[in-house]
């Protein structure tokens, strides 16, 4: 086995460390991604979702005071979606 | 830079806002100016719109009606810490041809360098660390089989997140990688896992950006403090 082919065979690729999904995603060209992100920009406002950031404690820019939009569910914006067996 | 310069590199799908790097002098401050009040910009939050709070490294928010429920959000700044002056900034940025929102021509978009993006990344918030991380070993990812050239070596020595990664590089380019000062590389170098030294370099980092921030956070508070008070 060549140097090249024994390099090629412990590779670990995008797919390994981002899931198949995620890797083909970075696997766009930039042309590619602006128009898909635009696709998600519109469905994600007719889904009554805003442009506002999420609350981020990290962030120096985070206020804790500041009124936020409500989830258009009405919801806290928290909920449990699956539970686990324990 | 920002959110929207990530998802050009491969390492978002999707930002909601947009953050702006400008220039912030006394001459190009109207023009500044001028842009965003042909979009009907209000500034949100504090700091307010002026050159003081720009110079310091304070962020400016913005939001701009763009016809949909929700406007836009746009954050501007003039300084980042560890970021390199706007004119060097400028000087080697990236610039994509995207097509406009009708698809019916193309527009020409400047984006922060990778390099500089990835320095503008290492911040104390939680989020940006994934994403910086997905930064470069999207740049790996997409160069590794071809011819790197020794800018790139260099860069993905330092920057790379993903150990089997950065362990490729450093197989791949052993005689640079001996050179590097990280202990990341090091503890690879010398046969170890990097998982460690990776997380102790990542919370140094976030740790400088807090102290770097405590000033402008106390500035901030103040500013929100006389705000309610008005």
């Amino acid at each position: 086995m060549s140097d090249r082919e024994m390099h090629q065979s412990v590779c670990v690729s995008l797919d390994d460390l981002y899931g198949e999904e995620t890797a083909n995603w970075m696997r766009l060209t930039p042309r590619e991604r602006w128009i898909e992100s635009a696709r998600l920009a519109a469905w994600h406002h007719t889904l009554g979702g805003t442009s506002d950031p999420d609350p981020d404690p990290s962030s120096p820019f985070y206020d804790p005071d500041v009124r936020r939009a409500r989830p258009v569910d009405g919801g806290t914006g928290v909920r449990v979606v699956r539970r686990g067996g324990v | 830079m920002g959110g929207q310069a990530c998802v050009l590199y491969g390492a978002a799908e999707y930002s909601r806002d947009l953050d702006l790097a400008v220039l912030a002098t006394p001459e190009s401050l109207p023009t500044l100016t001028a842009a965003l009040d042909s979009l009907q910009a209000t500034t949100i939050a504090v700091p307010p719109f002026e050159l003081q709070y720009l110079d310091r490294g304070h962020a400016v928010h913005f939001s701009v009606p763009d016809g949909s429920t929700s406007p836009l959000r746009v954050d501007v700044m003039s300084r980042m810490r560890g970021v390199a002056e706007f004119e060097l900034l400028w000087n080697r940025r990236t610039t994509i041809a995207l097509p406009d929102s009708s698809a019916a021509r193309e527009v020409l978009v400047d984006v922060m360098s990778l390099e500089d993006l990835v320095t503008a990344k290492k911040t104390q918030r939680d989020k940006d660390w994934p994403m910086l991380r997905r930064l470069v070993d999207a740049s790996y990812a997409s160069a590794r089989d071809r011819e790197a050239t020794p800018a790139e070596v260099v860069f993905w020595l330092a920057e790379l997140r993903s150990p089997p990664f950065l362990a490729e590089v450093i197989a791949r380019h052993h005689e640079v990688a001996l050179g590097s000062a990280r202990p990341a590389v090091a503890v690879l170098l010398s046969g170890g896992d990097a998982t460690q030294a990776l997380a102790l370099e990542q919370s140094a980092e976030m740790n400088v950006d807090r102290v770097y921030w405590a000033p402008l956070r106390r500035e901030l508070e103040q500013l929100r403090h006389d705000a309610r008070r008005l």
